[in-house]
């Protein structure tokens, strides 16, 4: 083996650990609401990887079943925008109505249902034929969008009618409205499919609801010692695939609330950065990113030790945020 | 506005009893969501509206009061206008 000078061996060193890329390195991207752009950071490194440009007024971002594209709602386009998760290319465009702002995918990862804020709808499109399969009409504002793991029923909820609108994605017919607090941003539900958990930013309330029957299991307040009652707007839902944990953003109360599932109490808060609207976990449960409108950055989160452990700079006001499968 | 407040009074209360409606509408309970995310509600000892108030030039939009920084026991909305032990409004207590 030639010797090799002192000087290069550190480099060199830090060569082979850049090689060994680690199994839980994911892509994390975020919506950069203001900037029309895409932030993408590494989960291992907690680097900036790329930012790259798309359409206006990003927010919603979710990735194809296979994990090849990333989904984005380009809210003042009117359109839905498609890249590629690997090399961010821009793919295509989907159809989807007004003001799009919060989407979800069907689990058969065919049809997507996108909120429009403005127009009172919920549109289905198939996002491979680019096919506007019907428009559902919902209440006023639509925005926070989930769906059954087993596809069949469809949660939106309405931000100034105030309701969950659950549809059933047969028919794509309304079965059931219900009434929760003020301003409902994200509808979610569990993994087992048992539970529906639902934000109303204004209320400051996250309420959760038997899936089955839509009854109130019970309802989560927050309460902060010297962060007023009007900052604290609960939006972005996350639960940990154990099902233990939730983690809630508080928007302007500038923390995440850690929630233990079976109770409901909240164990913890967790300070973030500012006006943190959206979250979301690695596939492994072990990082969880927030995004911090107010402060332009990104926060993670250890979620084994509920520690805040890094700041990242993004774009200007962070709005969504998703993770790659790998 | 008049209208969103009665209509969501009457959409939580599920009734159309007008001392119902007003009395819950003057209520700590009630808050309509009338400014993104901040909640309206109703000074209960003069009914006037706590909103905020958007400061702009003919052209640009400058700010949004209350002024962060401005604190307030109970709403930082009441940091505006006149509050409850400056008040000569005599509309409630008559």
């Amino acid at each position: 083996m030639p010797r090799l000078k002192p000087a290069v061996l550190p480099f060199l060193a830090a060569a082979l650990f850049a090689s060994g890329t680690p199994a839980d390195a994911y892509s994390v991207f975020v919506t950069n609401e203001k900037d029309n752009s895409i932030t993408v950071i590494d989960s291992d490194t907690l680097e900036v990887t790329n930012t790259f440009k798309v359409g206006q007024r990003p927010r919603g971002i979710i990735l194809s079943k296979d994990g090849k594209w990333i989904i984005v709602c380009t809210s003042d386009d009117n359109i839905v925008q498609v890249y590629d998760a690997k090399t961010h290319a821009f793919v295509k465009t989907l159809p989807s109505g007004p003001d799009p702002e919060l989407h979800i995918l069907h689990p058969d990862g065919k049809i997507l249902y996108i909120a429009n804020e403005d127009d009172n709808l919920v549109t289905a499109v198939n996002i491979e034929t680019r096919e506007v399969i019907t428009e559902i009409p919902v209440g006023v504002e639509p925005e926070g969008m989930g769906i059954s793991p087993d596809g069949k029923v469809l949660v939106n909820t309405s931000e100034t009618t105030n309701m969950a609108h659950f549809i059933d994605t047969a028919t794509h017919k309304t079965f059931d409205n219900i009434l929760v607090d003020s301003r409902p941003r994200v509808a979610i539900y569990n993994k087992e499919g048992t539970q529906v958990w639902i934000s109303s930013e204004i209320g400051g309330t996250v309420t959760v609801l038997n899936a089955a029957d839509r009854k109130q299991i019970g309802k989560i307040n927050f309460e902060i010692a010297g962060v007023a009652k009007e900052a604290i707007q609960p939006v972005g839902i996350r639960l940990t695939q154990d099902g233990k944990k939730a983690f809630v953003a508080l928007g302007p109360a500038n923390r995440v609330a850690v929630i233990d599932v079976p109770t409901l109490k909240v164990e913890k808060y967790i300070l973030v950065g500012q006006r943190v609207w959206q979250l979301y976990l690695t596939p492994d449960d072990k990082k969880l990113f927030t995004t911090n409108g107010a402060s332009n950055d990104v926060t993670v989160i250890d979620v084994d030790n509920l520690k805040a452990i890094k700041s990242i700079k993004a774009g200007r006001y962070p709005w969504g945020v998703v993770i790659s499968n790998d | 506005m008049a209208v969103r407040a009665v209509g969501e009074a009457a959409t939580r209360k599920q009734t159309m009893d007008f001392k119902v409606l007003s009395d819950f509408m003057h209520s700590p309970d009630f808050e309509v969501a009338a400014f993104k995310g901040v909640k309206t509600t109703f000074r209960n000892w003069n009914g006037q509206l706590r909103q905020p108030l958007i400061v702009t030039t003919p052209k640009l939009l400058v700010s949004v009061s209350p002024q962060p920084g401005f604190l307030h026991q109970t709403s930082e909305l009441d940091t505006m206008g006149y509050d409850k032990p400056e008040t000569k409004c005599k509309a409630y207590t008559q």
